[in-house]
């Protein structure tokens, strides 16, 4: 028996392109801050990598030895797990080539046999791509958040310090620092949310598989768990803190999602929309950071190899490669649950909010143009403040609303068993945008052919 | 009086605080406070925390027969991964 590979979910693909969204900012941070701390950048990198794989993979392998269940696999109906037993926490490790489960001692051989109850639990971490996650998430996450405490502290420091030699060549202003050390510090947060946010939704999945697998043995031990954390809680008034707080979800919250048990709820048409937002503006937002932080950090004069232009340029294109992805994805998602109306209405709504916001953004410009003006003791706007109209990017949006339709047809048709494959959605994605150009210039022949 | 159960090394007195709880020493235990806080994992370690120490107050003082027969009931439990300290 092989190895049940479940197809990607549309869950893991939205993770994938966060990941990817936010590795441009990691690959601008470190190797901004090793221009003037060259070992200290060594360090964010080395230090949680090294701390991830010793603590995650290297101790719970070495602490532990390797024994035979077969009466276990049997139960997995899965072959090729291997387990271990050992003074460890109970886990499952990925290695891709080899998949781990390492129970500990008390869980396998103690009073309350536990592994009945964590058995389901740790497999389908393994089955569902959460172990591997992890790793990501883990090494990423970590790293992110230390570059993001030296990253925001040492620029601040330094610009308010007015120290030219530190970073760049003049120091910013100080508004437009604390700009960017707030944009960097709110990506960093909510990139360390966005995981937290996703490990969480991983446990209540993994704890409807324990106890689908053995549901007398999960609640019991969920009962004493929840026994365990509440007596906690009113001796100490307020769960101690520590990494587990990050990692997983309070019993209070995983015994709760367990009853409700209606687990996965048709994803909402307003949330598909306000997120597929947050990452198409996101992405630019942060593709224009990358691109204006290397015209401070890097000095023009240096030449850009050829390796060093293709990274650039990977560093621009692929947050919004990841924001057309994850707007593919939703498109996907939507049909999926929904059909082609819900698919079809996620368009559309996709489409008029960008409508909006174009407005909103156009009515601004206007306004600072009006400012502008009058500021200069102009009594109208010169002609080349006023933009040239918005009527054509409406109909831009509304070709790339069916551009996306159309993809998610096609994706459908030709690649359903892996739908909601990443690489699969950022070319869709990212192939809208032209089309959509594409059919607006065929539409304006069009009409001017008439 | 206290009795403080404390593993040695990485031990962990989880199970012994649930079967604690779960009153498998019986009426030997009535009324007594047992207090178990959980050990901080290390980093990136999710799930349930390391119980190192458990803290037993009992309500009230047992005859020196009870308490020998207490004594060597929680000794059985806990092995010889764990010391007793008894606080008379």
């Amino acid at each position: 028996m092989t190895f049940q590979k479940l197809p990607a979910t549309a869950e893991q693909a939205i993770d994938g392109l966060a990941i990817s969204l936010f590795l441009p900012i990691l690959l601008i941070t470190i190797p901004a801050i090793a221009t003037f701390a060259p070992d200290v950048a060594a360090l964010i990198v080395a230090i949680p990598t090294a701390g991830y794989i010793y603590t995650n993979i290297f101790s719970p392998l070495t602490r532990s030895r390797r024994i035979e269940k077969p009466e276990l696999s049997g139960l997995l109906n899965d072959s090729r797990i291997q387990f271990r037993v050992g003074p460890v926490n109970t886990s499952a490790l990925d290695l891709g080539f080899r998949k781990y489960i390492i129970f500990d001692e008390q869980d396998l051989t103690g009073t309350y046999q536990n592994w009945r109850a964590l058995l389901g639990h740790e497999y389908a971490h393994l089955k569902y791509g959460d172990a591997k996650f992890f790793h990501a998430a883990g090494v990423l996450g970590s790293i992110a958040f230390a570059a993001m405490i030296f990253f925001v502290f040492v620029f601040l420091l330094s610009t308010f310090a007015l120290n030219p030699n530190t970073l760049g060549s003049e120091p910013l202003h100080p508004v437009a620092a604390s700009l960017i050390a707030l944009v960097v510090a709110g990506l960093c947060a909510f990139f360390i949310l966005w995981i937290r946010q996703s490990l969480h939704a991983r446990e209540f999945r993994a704890d409807r598989e324990g106890s689908d697998l053995d549901r007398e043995a999960f609640q019991d031990w969920m009962r004493r768990a929840l026994r365990h954390e509440r007596r906690e809680k009113r001796t100490s008034g307020r769960l101690a803190f520590s990494l587990r707080w990050f990692t997983h979800p309070s019993f209070e919250q995983r015994s709760a999602a367990l009853q409700r048990s209606d687990s996965v709820s048709a994803p909402k048409l307003r949330s598909e929309v306000l997120r597929s937002l947050v990452f198409l503006y996101g992405g630019g937002a942060l593709s224009y950071f990358v691109f204006e932080a290397m015209n401070v950090f890097f000095d023009p004069d240096t030449e850009i190899r050829i390796l060093g232009l293709v990274l650039i340029g990977l560093m621009l294109l692929l947050p919004l490669a990841a924001a057309c992805g994850a707007t593919s994805v939703a498109a996907m998602t939507c049909y999926t649950e929904g059909g082609w109306r819900d698919a079809a209405k996620f368009c559309g709504a996709v489409a008029i909010t960008n409508w909006v916001a174009l407005c909103i953004f156009y009515f601004f410009t206007l306004q600072a143009g009006y400012y502008e003006a009058i500021t200069a003791g102009l009594t109208e706007v010169p002609e080349e403040n006023m933009t040239s109209g918005i009527w054509q990017f409406f109909v831009l949006l509304s070709n790339y609303g069916f551009a996306l339709l159309l993809f998610t047809f096609l994706t459908e048709r030709f690649f359903s068993a892996n739908r909601f494959n990443i690489l699969l959605h950022i070319c869709t994605g990212a192939l809208s945008v032209p089309t959509a150009f594409l059919l607006t210039s065929a539409q304006r022949l069009f009409w001017f052919s008439l | 009086m206290k009795i403080t159960i404390k593993a040695d090394a990485d031990y962990n007195l989880r199970e012994t605080y649930d079967r604690l709880l779960d009153g498998e020493l019986g009426e030997l235990m009535d009324g007594s406070e047992i207090s178990g806080p959980a050990a901080s994992s290390g980093l990136f370690s999710g799930g349930k925390g390391r119980i190192p120490v458990i803290t037993i107050t009992l309500k009230s003082r047992p005859t020196d027969e009870e308490f020998a027969d207490l004594v060597a009931q929680l000794r059985m439990m806990i092995g010889s991964k764990a010391h007793l300290h008894i606080d008379r």
